[in-house]
């Protein structure tokens, strides 16, 4: 026993000695290394007993890095070799401590000796948003359309109408994720919505019941995109919208909610898909003949389609504004627009990249109906390059020549646009270069549809807003318009502009145009042959505005209706409660093409607080034209007996208003000069002069006292029954109240015009319960019996 | 209706019109209104960090056009702000200033509501106390027909714990 003590006390010092020897350092560094890279001596080994994290629990913003280290226990245990790990490594990963946090959750990192699996210690790691919410607001689109909805009418920017609902359609998905503001948590600057990882939790109610998929399916969570099926069309929805990942508290606070009504059709979410519009026949080529070489438009729009994944034989029953949308030269096919090579060879009547005339962006040729339902939402073509123009582009007088819509029907069924901000590139001519640009595209042109309808629209800048063409080569019918609450502000060339079409303008307002209204062009009422040996019907349009108001250009000296081309008469330009304001220069409301026939209204001075409610007008393309001069006087009617009085009343004698009119018309030089000496008294008592001597006071004097004739209107005289009389030679009667009335049926062949006056009979009274149209010469009359107001 | 006789329609339609007559008729001496041309946001008071266009540098999406960060709230601090539109002689000089009305953490006063706010100025508060951070989106619009200039701002109220 002794002998072995010995032996082994020899053999631990020979061991030692040759340890130290060898390599001293090797043995301190074995000791207090923590990693795993040493390899103790096993015959010298100091075990391990236990090891420590410096945490075990910890949070971690997403995408940031951790690094976790080790206590080793005994510090001087031999092997430190150890080995990490993640019970989760999609949320948290782990390498020589380091801890990256890939995905929101909780995951357990694990560190454990390799020599010994029972060694080991554990953090709890939980990976948390990198970024804050800090606020949810309803889908920007929704509070857009909101805001929209409530503008006032009286604003240029407010529609008429304000109780449209929202409209979904059930042929793709539609997106409800609510406007995230979610922030850096560090910066608290903005970061992009996709940041925000949770999914939320969608539903949609159809009253107080939550439906299933029969009509509703969440497609995406993360992304909110929900699909309606058809059962769903024709019913209204609650969509509820709560975002994952907040606390309970502030869960109520950021779910949103919007009601939509579902319709059979197409959500738009960009300008390329409006390209669903179009349906031009196969192997349809455009005759534009400097685009011979790249004309067959309908496989134009095909190739467009299919390279934007776009399904070419698509047709939706309408198209759904989900957003606003600008259309650019990116969004139609190219061929739309000249090539440099095509202006080059085309010498300098083209520019590059300007749009081609004749070009119809959206061109709808088949049958059946087409909504456009804008949601209140914008419609802007105003990136669309102009079209430089050809034919020596502009005539003396600045005219400009286009024909390119944004979109045109033809043969179709009804045509429907409504809740739409349509915004055109219409530009002004500043200057002669800017001429051969100015004017920009028709909004929408239509020909053989049955109708072309707008419902509570804001169309600006355009070059005309609706153009009616003539197709009747075949029997069809003219395409009618029909206006209902529609703004046109700001066009070049004219509101409207007609060739045929009966059009009705409703609760609309025009203002601010470079043109006329409306323009009648080519009227013929007769059968003829075009130039081109085809034989056309006649037409004679028609065109009733009703409860409209109508502003005056900002300067400019055409008239408020015109008529081009006409061969013989034109119906009814049927006026009824209209307002017409006027400042500025005198305007004339009608004219034909030679210059004939205006109507000078009479509010050159009176300013906006003026107007009238009446009527009017018609008149003959070639024909005589109405030449008149400033009215004045009053019509008063009372319709509870069927009689009209025109209530020709007997002013004071000292009247003012009567003493201009009896100046300005009575045949008596006598009566003519005690008029004006009774005048030139009221205008120096009423400060309108100041020195009866004054060459121009007459002029002042006239001036002021007939733009008062617009308010006390008289009549020339009265017929041998005490009934009014019309007389056409000099004046017809301007009303100046408003009194307006709900349009009625009109009363046909009243009267057939005779000589210059009508007396209507009392069996004609009682046929007339508001309003009459009075025939004379080729002009007819339209006027509104307005009840009397003392 | 036939495919042909449509396509006949359309031929005979754009023949004709070539030949019948064109939009000859004149335009002269008009002078348009003048539509807003730019937007600018602007704190007057000098109290914000204000970035302008802030997108997603992954995606490039814009985020706000305009966005004011306001560090060391105390409750019932607000923020006030003007719009400037472009040009001077502009037809339509005015703002809206639009919320999302469900969204009841903030209030923005104008002088529609407030005739002691001046025009184009909006006058931001919070509703209730700050705990941390508050973010208040809205819009900014000009009031023109047409397509109107529509701008993205938001307001960051930051609570003093986290500044």
């Amino acid at each position: 026993m002794k002998k072995a003590k010995l032996s082994t006390l020899l053999i631990t010092l020979l061991s030692l000695t040759s340890l130290v020897a060898c390599n001293p350092g090797e043995i301190t560094s074995s000791s207090n290394n923590s990693g795993s890279s040493n390899q103790p001596s096993a015959s010298s080994a100091i075990e391990l007993t236990a090891i420590a994290l410096n945490k075990t629990e910890t949070s971690i913003l997403l995408n940031s890095t951790e690094t976790l280290t080790v206590t080793f226990t005994p510090n001087n245990a031999t092997d430190k070799e150890v080995e990490w790990s993640s019970d989760d490594a999609t949320i948290a990963s782990v390498e020589n401590g380091v801890v990256t946090a890939k995905k929101i959750g909780v995951a357990n990192i694990t560190v454990k000796s390799k020599k010994n699996a029972s060694i080991s210690a554990t953090c709890k790691v939980t990976v948390k948003d990198n970024v804050i919410l800090s606020n949810v607001s309803a889908k920007h689109e929704f509070v857009l359309y909101e805001q929209n909805k409530v503008k006032d009418e009286k604003n240029d920017d407010g529609f008429y109408d304000h109780t449209q609902s929202y409209k979904v359609g059930d042929d793709n998905a539609f997106n409800v994720k609510p406007a995230l503001t979610v922030l850096d948590a560090k910066t608290y600057q903005p970061v992009s919505a996709s940041q925000w990882l949770h999914d939320f939790t969608i539903s949609a109610k159809l009253g107080n019941d939550t439906v299933g998929e029969e009509y509703f399916k969440v497609l995406d969570a993360r992304e909110c995109n929900v699909d309606f099926t058809e059962a769903a069309v024709g019913k209204t929805f609650t969509i509820s919208i709560a975002p994952g990942g907040v606390d309970a508290s502030k869960v109520a606070q950021f779910t949103k909610s919007i009601t939509v009504d579902v319709v059979d059709g197409y959500n738009v979410y960009n300008a390329k898909e409006l390209g669903y519009f179009d349906t031009r026949p196969q192997d349809y080529e455009h005759d534009v003949p400097r685009m011979e070489d790249d004309n067959n438009w309908k496989a134009k729009w095909a190739e467009f389609k299919i390279a934007n994944n776009m399904n070419p034989d698509y047709l939706p029953a309408s198209l759904i504004l989900q957003t606003d949308i600008a259309v650019t030269a990116n969004d139609v096919p190219s061929n739309f627009f000249y090539t440099a090579e095509q202006a080059a060879a085309l010498g300098d009547t083209k520019a590059a990249g300007s749009l081609v005339d004749f070009t119809f962006f959206y061109e709808r040729t088949v049958a059946g109906d087409m909504t456009i339902d804008g949601n209140y939402f914008d419609l802007d073509f105003s990136a669309i390059p102009l079209i430089k123009r050809e034919r020596q582009k502009t005539t003396a007088e600045g005219a400009v020549i286009g024909h390119a819509a944004a979109f045109k029907a033809i043969a179709g069924g009804d045509i429907t646009f409504r809740n739409i901000n349509m915004t055109g590139n219409a530009k002004k001519a500043a200057s002669d270069e800017d001429k051969i640009y100015a004017g920009g595209i028709i909004f929408s042109k239509a020909a053989g549809s049955k109708s072309l309808k707008a419902y509570n629209m804001i169309a600006t800048k355009f070059y005309i807003t609706f153009f009616g063409e003539d197709p009747d080569t075949n029997g069809d019918p003219f395409t009618e318009f029909e206006l209902d609450k529609v703004k046109c502000f700001d066009n070049y060339n004219s509101f409207l502009y007609n060739w045929g079409s009966t059009v009705t303008a409703k609760n609309s307002l025009f203002r601010s145009c470079g043109g006329p209204v409306l323009i009648q062009d080519h009227t013929n009422t007769d059968t003829y042959e075009s130039n081109n040996g085809f034989v056309i019907d006649g037409f004679a349009p028609v065109a009733n505005f009703i409860d409209c108001t109508i502003k005056n250009y900002v300067s400019g000296s055409e008239a408020w209706f015109q008529q081009f081309n006409a061969t013989s008469v034109t119906n009814d330009i049927k006026m009824l409660s209209d307002l017409f304001y006027a400042t500025g220069l005198p305007k004339s409301f009608v004219t034909n093409d030679k210059g004939e026939g205006k109507l000078y209204q009479a509010l050159a001075t009176a300013g906006e607080n003026a107007f009238f409610n009446f009527i009017v007008l018609n008149k003959s393309g070639r024909a005589e034209g109405i030449t008149t001069v400033p009215a004045c006087g009053t019509v008063n009617f009372t319709n509870t007996d069927k009689t009209i009085t025109f209530n020709y009343r007997q002013p004071p004698v000292d009247d003012p208003v009567y003493l201009a009119y009896v100046a300005y018309n009575t045949a008596s030089d006598e009566e003519k000069q005690a008029a004006y000496q009774a005048l030139g008294a009221a205008a120096l008592a009423k400060g309108i002069i100041t020195d009866p001597n004054d060459p121009e006071a007459g002029n002042k004097i006239m001036g002021y006292f007939e733009s008062l004739c617009m308010e006390h209107m008289m009549l020339r005289g009265v017929n041998n029954n005490g009934g009014p009389v019309f007389d056409f030679g000099e004046r017809f009667g301007l009303l100046a109240y408003d009194g307006r009335n709900p349009f009625l049926q009109p009363i046909q062949n009243v009267v057939a015009g005779s000589a210059s006056q009508f007396t209507p009979t009392q069996e004609q009274l009682a046929n007339m319960p508001n309003y009459c149209t009075i025939y004379y010469g080729g002009m007819a009359l339209v006027m509104e019996l307005t009840p009397y107001v003392a | 209706m036939k495919k042909s006789t449509i396509l006949l329609l359309v031929i005979v339609y754009i023949v004709s019109f070539f030949v019948i007559g064109l939009l000859g008729h004149s335009i002269r001496n008009y002078n348009p209104e003048v539509y807003p041309e730019s937007v600018e946001i602007i704190d007057p008071d000098n109290r914000t960090e204000m970035s302008k266009d802030t997108v997603d540098p992954d995606t490039g999406e814009l985020l706000y056009h305009y966005y004011f960060v306001y560090k060391n709230y105390k409750s019932g601090d607000s923020v006030r702000i003007k719009a400037n539109i472009k040009p001077d002689n502009c037809t339509y000089p005015d703002v809206k200033f639009t919320k999302d009305e469900s969204d009841t953490s903030f209030k923005i006063e104008t002088h529609e509501t407030n005739p002691n706010i001046e025009k184009n100025f909006a006058l931001i508060t919070l509703t209730d106390e700050l705990e941390t951070v508050l973010s208040t989106p809205f819009f900014v619009s000009t009031t023109n027909p047409g397509s109107q200039i529509k701008l993205k701002v938001c307001i960051t109220f930051v609570s003093p714990l986290l500044s």
